[in-house]
């Protein structure tokens, strides 16, 4: 009893802590893909209410895991809001600004990977689309479930199943691009 | 066979590159810095802030007095048993209207001990089948009691009423909780007997129980009308002298 009373205290102070040390670079964050304060409050009020599910003891809100993850899901939250918002005059956002995807895709064989370029393919991926890096991130890094990430994201699991296709196949076309043009 | 060692390269993969992603999105956080340290960040995003940790609070306290009243009352439930097989001896010899006010009915088991009352008496007499119904049928046989002492720095912080138990929870506003019990004896126990540490402090002349376990303290005890319980990490002598200052309301 006294042990889950010391664990809820330390979630608390995690939080507290994730809000003092980051606040102002998520507002940025948030602020900077809607261009509407409301909407980039709206956006940190819900990423500390999602996140606050997942924090438990082991958590360390000053570590730049911790950092990076309340980060992302701000970012991707406010993408989904600003999508949410452009939806009713345009086409889907993901095939406008990128035009990453397609059912038809069929990605490079991939022949070499190589670990020393590791950053490069993680911003050509970002280069595609911010959320596919996000994506596997959160799957292969953070090792959240479907289920978690939809949690996280305010989105269907169906969504995050989608998204961590498309990031997938997105890497292997980078990651053959890149292979193809070293043999060059 | 193929297919499963290239998928286990790929996952291990994306997590290489996940990692990368990460160093890449604090390096351009880190790169933003200036900027970032010239945001102005809503006065209103602090408040919300501020009300939500102290909604987070307010959901951890409740989950911690739940899981405190469980154990309690596993515990006083135990030493409720005893004390109430000591006050059934004691009051054949002392009060006669007193007397048998509750005839109980014992039924140990194998891991627990099971207690019902049957209220044999005619001076509860309001309750004509002899057994409390409810809450509402306490308050019309007698009024509440609450304690008039509580250790220094402790508040009310909460207040229930069940059908058969009512409890007042006190906290010191920080990581300590006192919960004060009053139920009614035609209550029905089960209780884990084991590992409490019982004496029998004398509460206004009647005999109570104090369990001593892990730093906090169970007390329960009578008045003839309603028994009594209190728990909480505080010493025995703050125990007794709340138990001592109870009045009716």
């Amino acid at each position: 009893m006294f042990l889950a009373a010391i664990e809820d205290v330390q979630v608390r102070h995690g939080l507290e802590t994730l809000y003092h040390l980051y606040h102002k670079e998520l507002w940025y964050v948030a602020n900077d893909i809607l261009k509407d304060e409301h909407e980039a409050q709206d956006v940190v009020q819900t990423a500390f209410i999602r996140v606050a599910k997942y924090i438990d003891q082991d958590f360390d809100p000053k570590c730049n895991k911790s950092r990076a993850l309340i980060v992302i899901i701000v970012r991707n939250l406010a993408f989904d809001a600003y999508r949410k918002r452009q939806r009713q005059s345009t086409v889907v956002f993901d095939e406008v600004i990128h035009g990453a995807d397609s059912q038809t895709y069929e990605p490079a064989e991939i022949r070499m990977i190589r670990l020393d370029n590791r950053h490069w393919v993680a911003e050509q991926l970002a280069e595609l689309k911010s959320g596919y890096g996000d994506i596997l991130t959160l799957k292969y890094v953070y090792d959240y479930s479907d289920q978690e990430i939809a949690s996280l994201l305010e989105i269907s699991e169906g969504n995050v199943r989608t998204r961590l296709s498309r990031a997938r196949k997105a890497l292997k076309k980078v990651i053959g691009g890149e292979t193809l043009e070293a043999e060059c | 066979m193929k297919q499963n060692a290239e998928e286990q390269v790929m996952e291990a993969y994306y997590r290489v590159v996940g990692e990368a992603h990460v160093d890449n999105v604090l390096r351009q956080l880190d790169a933003a810095e200036e900027v970032i340290e010239g945001q102005k960040v809503p006065e209103t995003l602090h408040e919300w802030f501020d009300g939500f940790i102290k909604g987070v609070k307010k959901a951890q306290g409740r989950q911690e007095r739940r899981q405190l009243s469980k154990q309690f009352m596993a515990r006083a439930s135990v030493i409720l048993a005893i004390f109430i097989a000591i006050a059934g001896i004691l009051t054949v010899s002392v009060e006669a209207i007193r007397i048998r006010v509750f005839n109980m009915l014992l039924e140990t088991q194998e891991q627990f001990t099971e207690i019902q009352f049957e209220n044999g008496s005619e001076d509860l007499g309001e309750a004509s089948d002899g057994t409390f119904s409810s809450w509402e049928d306490i308050e019309v046989v007698s009024g509440n009691f609450y304690p008039t002492y509580v250790p220094e720095g402790y508040i009310i912080e909460d207040y229930e009423v069940h059908d058969m138990f009512m409890h007042i929870v006190y906290t010191n506003g920080k990581d300590r909780s006192l919960i004060f019990g009053q139920s009614s004896m035609s209550t029905s126990i089960q209780i884990d007997t084991e590992d409490a540490q019982v004496s029998h402090p004398m509460i206004d002349g009647v005999q109570g129980i104090m369990a001593e376990e892990d730093g906090g303290v169970i007390l329960v005890w009578h008045n003839n009308l309603f028994s009594y319980t209190l728990t909480g990490e505080i010493s025995t002598e703050e125990a007794l002298r709340m138990a001592e200052s109870i009045e009716e309301q």
